[in-house]
């Protein structure tokens, strides 16, 4: 009797027990489920308005809106907007598009190179490596800043100046984008750069010693021993980097500060589009968070893809596949 | 003796030649990119400093030639002491250092409070057991793949309309609504809990034993071990926080664009996007620049191991 008496009371407090450890714990992670719940109402939020015709942003405004479909229309090509807000927007963003086709590679490819460069070591690599990220945290105003005063088209232009030249540098389109291109490199390039460093510092010394007793060459070894050992690390920078500059915003913004011409990418259709709203009340709130959630959307598209394309060859090369096929028969076997 | 000596070493000259043609290759390419990556900086620094009269010479020169001024940044400063902008030779000195605090401001509030929020909820996700605690983590990690774009224009308008409740959207709310909502990094906590799992669940276990509290565990136990993590993810927050500029500067252009009111970035921007472009202002924009970039360079000087390690423990461990 007693056994049983002593084993209810246990389990009685027990139960106490785990309910007084939930309700602790909950104390712990509440605050951060909080905000991180707050994170959602944005989203829920924005897709309301943009539902909506002349959502006033500033509450002072007057509140008349109305429900409608014209800020998605003007997105896909119908309606009086269409001309003023939403070709532009597919316009920017093939801009974008056609600038990531040749940002992203040199993204990855020059940091790479350094990477694999400093992890040669030579003489002084600690302090070129610091050099190499330094760029890296300066802000974005601060950076524009600079190459705007490098390449101005004046002759306060440190290059024009130099040369006695008036070239317009961000004057013409091609050669802003390059502009825009190299500032992207110089500024952007750190946080890939030390995610390979440390990569290339991982990689098994002993698969460089057997391939070379193998006879092959250092470009070999790069391509057939380094690349395959980083593959994680190089996946996770095209993610990160594609997608980071779908949303490419400070290096154009500030660059064409000073120069003239229509907004380059989607995001500062956005941002600048915000501005505008912000000081006549254009009721074009809606329109803006629709363009958002387009973005996002493409972005989450792009995503989809990137993931498609790199889980295919998530089970490691073929020779590994097979070796283990081989393994598992010779188990069933055994 | 000697000559089979001399061979080996001769033997080990010409073996390593292979790899130190390739060091000496290697070196002097990162050389020529790190001269190229400096003179961007260079420039601006020296530009800063030079003469309104080197400014504006025509050839223009790198290096000052007719000596250094730094009364711009002299003027910068009595700006801030004085709280009001000074102008001088046609030149607007704006208040920088105000913008500075502002940054500072916020930067140290962020900090302190991220590592609060995720050091607790990392505490609890670890060391206790409560229900839905899989589906929570599962959750944390798919909001991973919700771009900030979808919320971005809306979160700004949410705001604005959740301003009224508090009295209207003045500066206090505005950085206390950076502050807090910034807390729950996604980022920190995937950090964080990594550490915290390396730290031996025994040392919790006994401690409880022992009738330790739960409270006093994390607090007494865990954090002072977290040491190491914590400053590195300070370190992020703050390159972060101290650079961000889209978010902020709307949410700035909301509240009337109020001098008062910027971050140092934000200010900075729209000194810089000044398009009336005089020596004097050149050199100023410079300069202003140079007040931006210093507190992080200056960071990044004495724990570049720290920032490395954390930009490369945050791509290796994802």
């Amino acid at each position: 009797m007693e056994m049983v008496d002593n084993s209810t009371l246990l389990k009685k407090q027990r139960t106490r027990k785990t309910v007084k450890i939930n309700l602790r714990s909950w104390c712990y992670i509440l605050p951060f489920v909080l905000l991180f719940l707050y994170g959602f109402a944005p989203l829920l939020y924005g897709l309301i308005i943009s539902f909506y015709s002349k959502f006033p942003i500033k509450s002072t405004a007057e509140y008349n809106p109305s429900f409608t479909l014209n800020n998605f229309k003007a997105l896909f090509g119908y309606g009086a907007k269409w001309e003023t807000y939403g070709k532009p927007f597919w316009q920017t963003l093939g801009y974008t598009f056609a600038f990531d086709a040749i940002a992203v590679p040199c993204l990855i490819l020059v940091p790479l190179i350094l990477a694999y460069l400093i992890n040669l070591e030579p003489r002084g690599y600690k302090i070129f490596r610091a050099i190499i990220y330094l760029p890296s945290v300066i802000s974005g105003t601060i950076m524009g800043a600079i190459f705007v005063y490098l390449f101005n088209d004046s002759a306060y232009g440190f290059f024009n100046g130099l040369f006695r030249t008036e070239i317009k540098f961000i004057g013409t389109w091609w050669s802003r984008w390059g502009i825009i291109l190299f500032a992207s490199i110089w500024w952007q390039q750190g946080t890939n750069f030390l995610i390979f460093s440390a990569a290339l510092k991982n990689v098994d010394k002993s698969l460089y010693e057997a391939s070379s007793i193998d006879g092959c060459s250092r470009f070999q070894q790069f391509i057939k021993v380094t690349l395959p050992a980083i593959r994680k690390q190089m996946i996770l920078c095209i993610f990160t980097t594609v997608l980071g500059y779908l949303i490419l915003y400070s290096q154009p913004a500030l660059i064409k500060n000073l120069g003239e011409g229509g907004p380059d990418t989607p995001m500062m259709i956005i941002q600048d589009g915000l501005g505008v709203e912000m000081d006549h009340s254009l009721g074009m709130a809606g329109f803006f968070t629709a363009a958002s959630w387009m973005l996002a959307l493409i972005s989450i598209i792009i995503s989809i893809i990137q993931v498609r394309i790199f889980a295919g060859r998530k089970g490691g090369s073929n020779h590994e596949k097979r070796y283990n096929e081989y393994f598992k028969i010779q188990e069933k076997e055994a | 003796m000697k000559s089979a000596t001399m061979s080996t070493s001769k033997f080990k000259r010409r073996k390593l030649s292979g790899g130190q043609k390739v060091k000496i290759i290697a070196f002097f390419i990162l050389l020529v990119v790190c001269v190229i990556w400096l003179f961007p900086i260079l420039y601006m620094l020296l530009t800063s400093i030079k003469t309104d009269s080197d400014i504006m010479l025509y050839p223009g020169k790198l290096f000052p030639t007719s000596g250094v001024t730094f009364e711009r940044y002299k003027t910068l400063i009595e700006a801030t002491v004085k709280g009001e902008p000074i102008i001088m030779n046609d030149v607007w000195y704006p208040p920088v250092g105000k913008w500075l605090l502002n940054s500072l401001l916020i930067v140290a509030g962020t900090i302190i409070w991220q590592i609060l929020v995720c050091t607790a909820c990392a505490y609890a996700m670890v060391f206790l057991d409560f229900k839905f605690k899989k589906l929570l983590w599962a959750a944390f990690i798919a909001s991973m793949s919700i771009p900030g774009i979808a919320g971005y224009v809306s979160g700004f308008i949410l705001g604005f309309k959740i301003s009224d409740i508090f009295g209207g959207y003045t500066k206090t709310y505005l950085y206390l609504n950076w502050i807090i909502t910034g807390g729950a990094s996604i980022m920190s906590l995937f950090l964080i809990k990594q550490f915290m799992e390396s730290i031996p669940i025994d040392l919790v276990e006994s401690a409880r034993m022992d009738g330790c509290s739960d409270f006093r565990i994390f607090w007494r136990l865990i954090f002072p071990n977290l040491k190491g993590i914590l400053f590195t993810i300070a370190i992020m927050i703050f390159l972060g926080t101290w650079n961000a500029y889209e978010a902020p500067a709307l949410a700035i252009k909301l509240a009337g664009n109020d001098d008062s009111m910027k971050t140092l970035t934000v200010g900075l921007f729209d000194l810089v996007g000044n398009s009336t472009t005089t020596s004097g202002q050149l050199g100023l924009k410079m300069t202003a620049c140079v007040i931006g970039a210093l507190p992080t360079m200056i960071v990044y000087c004495i724990c570049s191991n720290k920032i490395v390690e954390g930009v490369a423990g945050s791509g290796v461990k994802r």
